[in-house]
């Protein structure tokens, strides 16, 4: 009879042990498995974009583009083929065509590069870098940079366009070529 | 169509104020010519606007100058012949620059000096106007029995 109910209480103590090894088996790796799903960083590429921005002066810029990734945690905006077209009142616009930019949409700063041309009324400039703030409100342009107008041609190292005095300034060493109407004596 | 002159001014920094056509040259700026040169502190170059329909039609090409304004330390060289001022206007319609403040022309060791001397540079003839005060004009001739 002892015999019967000493193997009754080993099946109990090995069942025992047996659930109690479950529940910590279970207990331990769910706790690992439940992985908090990290989300993947959102890279969009578009297509034919169209992207527009209007300042509080009624002004407004609109970029439009072959196509564009977008980087959601840094919210920039890669742009290719890029046309940026600046529009004011009263004013001619301001056409920025360029082969890249880059549009920081927290910031309002651009940047496009290379073969950068810029068409604003009578002046067409040209340039390698061009970098816009729309805080500073101003267009700034390095590297070979060249201005044409009827007339006139500009070259400067560095040239800023101030999109609220419509100014130009070039500064680190200019040279401008004039043509004059008037026949010099010389050539008489 | 009538060749127009090519003007290069160099300068250390230009402001270029596109819809007043005004261009200011200022910094060490230096206007050269065919027919002269120039230096000064600061220069204003006033552009006539482009004609879009004169642009279409043939005609002479429209010439981008229509005043040049040098001022602060002017100086000038033409054919040999040195002009100085403080302030000097070159009207391109006219072909004429008008040298004031305290405007001397020297030509070799000879000067003239007035309130305004005026440069034709069409028929190359300048014109000194004394104003208030006397034209005064050095003249050296060579000493006798110099050859």
């Amino acid at each position: 009879m002892n015999q019967k109910r000493l193997f009754l209480a080993v099946v109990f103590v090995v069942c025992l042990a047996a659930i109690g090894y479950g529940l910590y088996w279970v207990a331990s790796h769910s706790v690992e498995e439940v992985v908090e799903p990290v989300a993947p960083s959102v890279d969009m590429s578009m297509q034919g974009v169209e992207l527009t921005r209007s300042a509080s002066d009624g002004s407004r810029w609109t970029l439009v583009a072959k196509s564009a990734d977008y980087h959601q945690d840094e919210a920039l905006v890669d742009v290719h083929a890029p046309t940026l077209t600046w529009e004011r009142q009263n004013e001619e616009p301001i056409t920025v065509t360029a082969d890249e930019g880059r549009v920081n949409q927290e910031s309002g700063e651009a940047e496009m590069w290379p073969n950068v041309v810029i068409v604003s009324g009578e002046n067409t400039v040209y340039a390698k870098q061009l970098n816009y703030s729309d805080a500073k409100r101003e267009l700034v342009l390095t590297k070979d940079v060249r201005i044409e107008r009827e007339g006139m041609d500009l070259e400067a190292p560095r040239v800023r366009l101030d999109l609220t005095t419509n100014e130009i300034t070039a500064t680190g060493g200019v040279t401008a070529v004039l043509i004059d109407s008037k026949k010099s004596t010389a050539e008489e | 169509a009538e060749q127009g002159v090519k003007t290069t001014i160099t300068s250390q920094k230009t402001v270029y104020d596109q819809s007043g056509s005004k261009v200011v040259f200022s910094g060490s700026v230096k206007v050269v010519r065919p027919d002269m040169t120039i230096w000064s502190d600061e220069m204003t170059v006033f552009l006539k606007p482009t004609d879009k329909k004169a642009v279409a039609t043939p005609g002479p090409q429209a010439g981008a100058v229509s005043k040049i304004v040098a001022v602060g330390n002017v100086r000038l060289v033409r054919e040999g012949k040195k002009g100085f001022c403080g302030k000097a206007v070159y009207n391109a319609d006219e072909s004429l620059v008008t040298m004031t403040v305290k405007p001397r022309l020297e030509d070799g060791d000879n000067s003239i000096a007035g309130k305004i001397i005026k440069l034709w540079l069409t028929d190359n003839r300048s014109e000194v106007v004394g104003g208030n005060e006397p034209v005064e004009a050095i003249f050296f001739t060579p000493k006798e029995g110099k050859k």
